[in-house]
C-alpha cells in the first residue's frame, strides 16, 4: 500500500466535497426545481390569464358628443370607427347618456366609460366596472379613446388631416452603436449586465459561505484532526475549494442548459398557441408566418437578447466565477478556521466582503457610465473584477481588458490562496483562543508557521 | 524488524507556542508489538506530542524516527490515529465515510471494502453500511471511528481515549480487538488515556508527561515497583508505642490501624523503608521487638502511581 500523491488526495477531498453537496435536497431543489418553478409560475400565469380572459363589453357614455354621430338608424355611432378596431374580447357600444347599473346589466355590459368635454383638458375619464376588465383590455380602451380624441383635436384645432399630422409628428429615438463593432447598444444590455453581476455576487457569496460552513463544521466536530493525520492542511483547503467550486459550476451549467431548454420550449409553446396568431394579427401580419425569434426581435426591450454572444458571456461568467469564488472562498476558509461557530465569523466576514459589496453597489453606476474611470478600474481590480466586468461585458469590452483583468485575478487569487493556507494550517487546530490580527499577519508571511 | 526495534523514537522533540512550553525536549521510544500508555494530567503535552508523531504539527527542535527512518509524511499511511476529540462527516453514509479515509491512506477500494465488511462483522455493526452518520449514537460513532482508524492495518496505532462514550460491553469489545491487533498482527499501540485501570490491564510500558515534561517512563511493572518506594504493610501483636520508639528514624511510618484478633490487639502499619533496608533486614529487626503476623510489600495501583507522580512533580 502506497500513500496517495498530493493531487490524488486533493482529488479525493474535492470529490467528497462535491458528491456530498450535489446530492443534498437543497441543492437539487435549487438547481432543478428553481428555474422550472420560476418558468412554470410565469407560464402558468400566462396560461391562466388566457383561459380566464372574459369578453369585455364597454358602454361609452359620450355625454358631450365628442366621439359619436347619429347613425342611419338613430343610434349613436363613433365618427371614427377605425379608432376602435375589431377585437375578439373587446366590443364597444356608444350613447349620449349615462346608464344606471340595472340598465348596464340588462344590456350585458361589463363596464362603462363616462366622458364629457372636460376630458380634452384633464385627459381623464371614469371607468365604472361591473366586472373588472383585464389589464390588457384597459390598455386597449385607453389607446382607442386616446386616438379618437387626438383625431378630434387635430381636426378641430389644426388645418391638416390626421394622416398629415401623423406624418409630421416626430419622435426622436437615440440608437447607440459601438464605434468599433457597429453593434447596437441599449440600456437593456446594461440591465442584463447588472443581472449577471447580481448572479455573480450571489454565487460567490453562496459558495463562499459553503466553504466557511464546511471549514467550521470540520473544526467544530473535530474531524479535522483525523483528516490532517492523513493529508496536509493545504491539500484539505485546496480540495475543499475545488469541490465546492465545482458544485457552483455544476449549478451554473445546469441553470444555463435548463434556461436554454425552457426558453426554447416556451418559444415552441408560444408558436403553437393562439397567442402567436393574435400577436401577428395585432402587428398586421398573416397568422402562421411569424416565429418566436421574430417576436423577440420586434420588441425594442428584448431585441438586444439576439445580439448578445451568449457563449462568450457564459464562458467569461464561469471563469470569473471560478476566480472570484476562489479568491473570496480562500478568505472565508481562513476566517472559518479561526472560529468555532458561524456566529463568531460574522464580524470577521464584513471587512472581507466589503470589496464584493462595493463592486455590486458600483454595478448600477457602471450601467450609467460603462466607460467611466471608476467602472473600468473596478473591472481590473481583482476584488471587484468578477462583478464589475460582468456588468460591462454585454455592453462590449475590448478583449484585452478581459484578458488583463483575468490575468490580474489569477495572480492575485493564487497569491491569496497561499497566504490564506498559511494561516489556515495554524488556526484550524487552534481551540479556545482566537488569533490576533498581528498573529494572523505573522503567519501569513512566515513560510513555516506550524 | 524485531520486537526490540523501536517503531517510534523521539530525540529531544520540543514544541513551544509563544511563551508557553507545550513540550520540553522529550526522549522516548515505542517498541514493536508492545502497548505504550501515554499518561498525564490535562495540559501535560500529550496531544502536542501525538500531533507531532502524526505529522499534524512539526517539532521546533529534535527529531522523530518512524519505522527506522526519519519521520516524514510518507509514513502517515502506516499509522492510524484516533484523536480524543473526534468526529464524523454528518452528510455521509457510514461505509462511504470509512472508505473515504481508507482511500486517503492509499488503500485500494476493493481491498478496503473487503476489510470493512470483516470489521463490520467483528464489531457487530452489520446493517450499518448505508446508515447516515447523523443517525448514529455516540457509542456507535465511536465504533465507526475505531474501524476507520484500523481499517488500513496500521503498523503504529495511536488511540487517544478510545473507550470514552462506550458502554462496558462495547468498551470490552474494542479492548479485545485492540489487544488482538497487537498480539496477533504485531501492531504497536500508543494508548493515551486517563483510565488507569485500562493501563494496568493492557499496557506493557508507560510514558507520563506533566506540564510538558517527562516525569515517568518504563515497563508498567517496573514503574509500579519503583513508585512503591520501599513501602510495606506489616501486621504485628505487641506494644505499638515500643515498636514506634524502637523504629525511630529507621523507617517512615505512613499509617497505623488497630484491630482485635481472638482477644489480642493486632496493629497494622504501613512503612516506607529506606534504600538499602529491604524486607529481609526489616523482618530480622522486627521479630526482635514484636510478634510479626504478616509483612507484605505494598503494590501501588497505576492510579496511585499517577497521583503520586503528579504530586511529586508539582512544586
Amino acid at each position: 500500500m502506497n500513500p496517495p500523491s498530493f493531487w490524488t488526495a486533493w482529488g479525493l477531498i474535492a470529490r467528497r466535497e462535491y458528491v456530498t453537496r450535489i446530492r443534498r435536497r437543497a441543492f437539487l431543489v435549487a438547481t432543478f426545481l428553481g428555474p422550472v418553478l420560476l418558468v412554470g409560475v410565469v407560464a402558468g400565469l400566462v396560461l391562466l390569464n388566457q383561459t380566464t380572459e372574459k369578453e369585455v363589453k364597454v358602454y361609452v357614455a359620450d355625454l358631450s358628443g365628442l366621439l359619436t354621430v347619429e347613425g342611419p338608424d338613430g343610434s349613436w355611432v363613433p365618427w371614427c370607427p377605425a379608432c376602435y378596431p375589431e377585437r375578439a374580447l373587446l366590443t364597444y357600444r356608444f350613447g349620449r347618456e349615462s346608464l344606471d347599473q340595472d340598465a348596464l346589466k340588462a344590456q350585458g355590459f361589463t363596464c362603462t366609460v363616462a366622458l364629457d368635454d372636460g376630458i380634452l383638458q384633464s385627459e381623464k375619464a371614469q371607468l365604472l366596472q361591473l366586472e373588472s376588465p383585464p389589464l390588457s383590455a384597459k390598455r386597449w380602451m385607453e389607446r382607442d379613446l386616446s386616438q379618437a380624441l387626438e383625431r378630434l383635436k387635430v381636426r378641430e384645432q389644426l388645418d391638416v388631416n390626421y394622416e398629415a399630422y401623423l406624418a409630421l409628428k416626430t419622435d426622436v429615438r437615440l440608437v447607440a452603436l459601438d464605434m468599433e463593432t457597429q453593434k447596437r447598444q441599449s440600456d437593456e444590455q446594461g440591465a442584463l449586465g447588472f443581472l449577471f453581476s447580481a448572479f455573480m455576487f450571489a454565487f460567490v457569496m453562496v459558495y463562499g459561505m459553503h466553504v466557511l460552513r464546511g471549514v467550521i463544521e470540520e473544526k467544530s466536530n473535530r474531524i479535522v484532526e483525523v483528516v490532517l493525520s492523513t493529508v496536509q492542511p493545504t491539500q484539505l483547503l485546496l480540495g475543499k475549494l475545488a469541490g465546492i467550486g465545482a458544485v457552483g459550476l455544476t449549478q451554473m451549467a445546469i441553470w444555463s442548459v435548463l434556461s436554454w431548454v425552457l426558453f426554447s420550449g416556451m418559444g415552441l409553446w408560444l408558436e403553437q398557441s393562439a397567442w402567436m396568431d393574435s400577436w401577428a394579427n395585432a402587428q398586421g401580419l398573416a397568422p402562421g408566418t411569424v416565429d418566436f425569434e421574430s417576436v423577440v426581435a420586434s420588441q425594442a426591450e428584448l431585441a438586444f437578447l439576439l445580439d448578445i454572444h451568449w457563449g462568450v458571456m457564459l464562458g467569461c461568467g464561469m471563469v470569473y466565477f471560478v476566480l472570484g469564488y476562489a479568491l473570496y472562498a480562500a478568505f472565508f476558509a481562513m476566517i472559518g478556521s479561526m472560529v468555532e461557530q458561524e456566529a463568531d465569523a460574522q464580524y470577521l466576514l464584513l471587512p472581507v466582503m466589503l470589496p464584493l459589496i462595493f463592486s455590486y453597489a458600483l454595478a448600477s453606476m457602471t450601467i450609467e457610465a460603462p466607460e467611466s474611470t471608476l467602472a473600468v478600474a473596478s473591472s481590473f481590480i481583482p476584488f471587484s473584477a468578477p462583478i464589475s466586468m460582468m456588468v460591462r461585458l454585454p455592453m462590449g469590452v475590448p478583449w484585452w481588458h478581459v484578458a488583463a483583468s483575468m490575468a490580474l485575478l489569477v495572480v492575485t487569487t493564487a497569491g491569496l490562496i497561499v497566504l490564506a493556507a498559511r494561516v489556515y494550517r495554524v488556526t484550524i487546530l487552534m481551540t479556545g483562543k482566537r488569533p490576533t490580527l498581528r498573529e494572523v499577519m505573522r503567519w501569513m508571511f512566515q513560510a513555516n508557521p506550524s | 524488524m524485531t520486537a526490540s526495534t523501536p517503531i517510534l523514537h523521539a530525540r529531544g522533540v520540543a514544541k513551544t507556542y509563544g511563551a508557553h512550553v507545550a513540550l520540553a525536549p522529550l526522549d522516548m521510544e515505542a517498541r514493536k508489538g508492545r502497548i505504550l500508555g501515554l499518561l498525564g494530567p490535562n495540559g501535560a503535552g500529550k496531544t502536542t506530542f501525538l500531533r507531532m508523531v502524526t505529522g499534524i504539527t512539526q517539532p521546533d527542535t529534535g527529531g522523530l524516527t518512524l519505522f527506522g527512518a526519519p519521520a516524514s509524511r510518507a509514513h502517515l499511511h502506516r499509522m492510524g490515529y484516533l484523536p480524543e476529540e473526534r468526529g464524523l462527516y454528518k452528510g455521509m453514509r457510514v461505509a462511504e465515510q470509512v472508505l473515504y479515509f481508507a482511500a486517503l491512506r492509499g488503500m485500494a477500494r476493493p481491498e478496503a471494502e473487503r476489510a470493512l465488511k470483516a470489521w463490520f462483522e467483528r464489531l457487530q455493526v452489520d446493517g450499518w453500511w448505508n446508515r447516515e452518520v447523523s443517525d448514529l449514537s455516540k457509542g456507535m460513532a465511536q465504533k465507526i471511528q475505531f474501524i476507520a482508524t484500523v481499517l488500513h492495518r496500521p503498523d503504529l496505532l495511536i488511540l487517544d481515549e478510545p473507550f470514552s462514550g462506550l458502554d462496558p460491553i462495547n468498551a470490552a469489545l474494542i479492548r479485545d480487538e485492540m489487544l488482538r491487533l497487537v498480539r496477533e498482527e504485531g501492531t504497536t499501540l500508543m494508548l493515551s488515556t486517563h483510565n488507569m485501570g485500562s493501563v494496568e490491564a493492557v499496557c506493557d510500558d508507560v510514558l507520563m508527561l506533566h506540564r510538558g515534561k517527562k516525569v515517568l517512563s518504563g515497563g508498567v511493572n517496573e514503574v509500579r515497583e519503583a513508585a512503591r518506594r520501599g513501602r510495606i504493610r506489616v501486621s504485628f501483636a505487641g506494644n505499638f508505642m515500643t515498636f514506634v520508639a524502637e523504629l525511630g528514624a529507621r523507617a517512615e511510618l505512613l499509617s497505623h490501624a488497630t484491630r482485635t484478633e481472638a482477644g489480642t490487639e493486632v496493629h497494622e502499619v504501613e512503612l516506607a523503608l529506606p534504600d538499602g533496608w529491604g524486607m529481609a533486614p526489616f523482618l530480622a529487626w522486627a521479630v526482635g521487638h514484636v510478634e510479626v503476623r504478616e509483612a507484605v510489600p505494598v503494590r501501588l495501583s497505576m492510579e496511585e502511581v499517577f497521583v503520586q507522580t503528579v504530586e511529586t512533580a508539582t512544586p
